[in-house]
């Protein structure tokens, strides 16, 4: 990498850590380190809440699946701008009017303390993990650019953000999203115009050659279940999946209850129902185009340069052999796509589709044999974008994204560590063992779980590289549970629902969904967010009609 | 369940505890406690966040259909 790119890389690591340290000042008390004392404006609380849902996955693995897949992931998001409304007119005005800590604090409130405590414990488990395969996603790129173990990649990213993390609270997660989130902007935009000006066709072509392979269908409307990304999942689970999310998840819920009230708690969140859809839809632009720049400079055969060199060391001949195949197929390829540009009709089109075929089978082969070497799955999806971005993208340009990267990803983790910290104190040692502490032990506590699970984060994320596609190892996640979570906020609203009910509906609700989870019924993923809240809701109002009302004085 | 709260807070903190519960599930379900209705200037954001997410979609559309065959 070019000192210009390192020197970018530097100076925003250091403006970051800085900034960071500047904010602990105003963190010196509980209702301070943690809610930042609800003053907060709007915009910055909205941008928060975005660059909190934008991760290094996104820019990684999502800019990855574009250029593997296509527009097809956009519909996973169709259903965020409802979900955004709805929370605006129902959870967030309950939540921000409640004065609590967490969206589990609240729960107790209205059911129990065994509701609150088993939904806050799933959040720790859920978002643990996540926080690991979100600090993953950087640590990719520095091992595939530094040659570095994953471990030490995982290190470099994770130490800074806990430091500024567990010194500044959410008032230096909140203020440092607002500058992260502008510079992912900038990044994005900028690699789009960069990587339009580097092809050697027009941008009308390159939308026609993308179209050709299917890279610009962004809209499946066939209602099938077992397929994972369709307008009805992206619109009827999605809505769920992000009411959920947003509405019940403690790492975003935290961010708008640092708002000065609830109309602006409420404007955070259409800050996202404007621009969720359209920057997404940027995002996964940037991987159509590099599939559309690789047809025409040749890409390697591995993009994960780690299993490049030990299957070019362990099988040099067979290497060798596909090598030749490889070069061949793409040659063809190339030449059946300017085809395409040249003269768009059904006979260019079948040569060009039936080239990228051979290129495909090809790269399959290689895929196997790098498994077979090295004993993992390969996951060459997520080295596409960052080979792209060291060896194709302009100086500077280089450094600014894999800075946007690192913004991305300490951004999310951030957000999650603080959110983690604020659960384990509040939902667990405020309520269960030290319930009348002073506010500076609460304060200490608050800082010693941030640094724990920010240690836990990095031991996860070390492990999460080889699970396989990292957006959808962290959308899988996410998707066990959070249903069944949404059900009981969903059942904390009707007034004839009993805290019985709700346990035992949230205990029926997780259960469907891990039984559909392995696949029986085989279900896609997005739809376990619907089974799991209705199942909560309706198993949790039938045990209610048979329950006595708690007791009130 | 509200006992299990205030561990060292004696008689009174379980009461007022008790007390505060029981308010605050009047807070969360009762029509007369709803939360604040919605204003003309959040109907508007809506309406320009409705606007916003059909342009996108239609311009997606128009991608797709114009370049897919």
């Amino acid at each position: 990498m070019h000192f210009v790119d390192w020197a970018i890389l530097i100076a925003y690591l250091a403006y970051v850590g800085i900034d960071g340290i500047r904010r602990t000042r105003r963190s010196s008390e509980i209702e301070g380190y943690l809610l930042a004392n609800r003053s907060l404006p709007w915009w910055a609380v909205g941008l928060s809440v975005m660059a909190t849902q934008l991760s290094a996955v996104t820019m990684i693995g999502t800019t990855g699946q574009g250029a593997t897949d296509g527009l097809r992931f956009i519909q996973f998001y169709f259903g965020l701008p409802l979900a955004m409304v709805i929370l605006g007119v129902t959870l967030v005005p309950f939540l921000h009017g409640a004065n609590v800590f967490t969206a589990y604090e609240f729960l107790e409130r209205r059911f129990d303390a065994k509701t609150r405590s088993l939904t806050a414990f799933l959040f720790l488990i859920l978002r643990g993990l996540s926080c690991g395969t979100i600090l993953a996603a950087p640590a990719v790129v520095f091992s595939s650019i530094f040659g570095w173990s994953i471990g030490w990649s995982v290190a470099i990213m994770g130490v800074p953000t806990v430091i500024y993390t567990v010194l500044g609270g959410v008032q230096a997660v909140t203020w440092a999203d607002v500058k992260q989130m502008v510079l992912v902007v900038t990044a994005i935009t900028a690699v789009i115009v960069v990587a339009l000006l580097k092809l050697p066709v027009s941008p009308d072509d390159a939308l026609r050659i993308a179209g050709s392979m299917g890279r610009l269908r962004a809209f499946d409307f066939k209602f099938d279940i077992n397929e994972q990304y369709t307008f009805w999942s992206g619109l009827i689970g999605g809505t769920f999946l992000m009411m959920a999310y947003f509405g019940t998840d403690q790492s975003q819920v935290q961010r708008f209850l640092t708002a000065k009230s609830v109309e602006q708690a409420r404007s955070s969140l259409l800050i996202s129902a404007y621009w969720k859809i359209p920057l997404q839809a940027g995002v996964l632009l940037i991987g159509v185009l590099v599939f559309v720049f690789y047809l025409f400079v040749a890409p390697p055969m591995l993009f994960n340069p780690a299993h490049d060199r030990r299957v070019r060391e362990a099988e040099p001949a067979q290497y060798q052999a596909l090598a030749t195949q490889y070069q061949n197929a793409l040659a063809e390829r190339s030449t059946a796509a300017r085809g395409v540009a040249a003269r768009d009709e059904a006979a260019t089109r079948d040569a060009f589709r039936a080239a990228e075929k051979r290129v495909e089978d090809v790269r399959g082969q290689a895929l196997s044999l790098a498994q077979r070497v090295t004993g993992q799955p390969s996951n060459d999806v997520n080295y596409i974008i960052p080979h792209f971005v060291l060896f194709d993208l302009p100086i500077g340009l280089t450094g600014i994204f894999i800075a946007a990267v690192m913004a991305a990803a300490m951004s999310a983790v951030a957000a999650e560590l603080n959110s983690l910290a604020t659960a384990s104190v509040i939902d667990f040692y405020r309520r269960w063992v030290r319930p009348s502490a002073p506010d500076a032990a609460y304060l200490r506590a608050s800082k010693i779980a941030t640094a724990f699970w920010g240690i836990f984060a990095c031991i996860v994320a070390t492990y999460a590289v080889s699970l396989g596609s990292l957006i959808v190892v962290v959308n899988r996640f996410g998707s066990l549970f959070y249903g069944s979570i949404l059900g009981v906020f969903l059942l904390a609203m009707i007034p004839r629902a009993r805290s019985t009910g709700a346990f035992i509906g949230l205990v029926a609700g997780m259960s469907v969904v891990t039984a559909v989870n392995f696949g029986r019924p085989s279900v896609a993923f997005l739809w376990h967010n619907v089974l799991g809240a209705v199942t909560v809701v309706v198993v949790g109002m039938l045990i209610s009609a048979f329950s006595r009302p708690a007791p009130r004085m | 369940m509200a006992l299990l709260v205030s561990g060292a807070g004696g008689y009174y903190g379980r009461a007022r505890h008790l007390l505060s519960y029981t308010t605050q599930i009047a807070d969360m379900t009762s029509p007369s406690k709803s939360p604040p209705s919605t204003t003309p200037t959040f109907r508007k954001t809506l309406l320009r966040v409705m606007a916003v997410q059909v342009i996108t979609l239609v311009m997606l559309w128009l991608l797709q259909s114009h370049y897919t065959r």
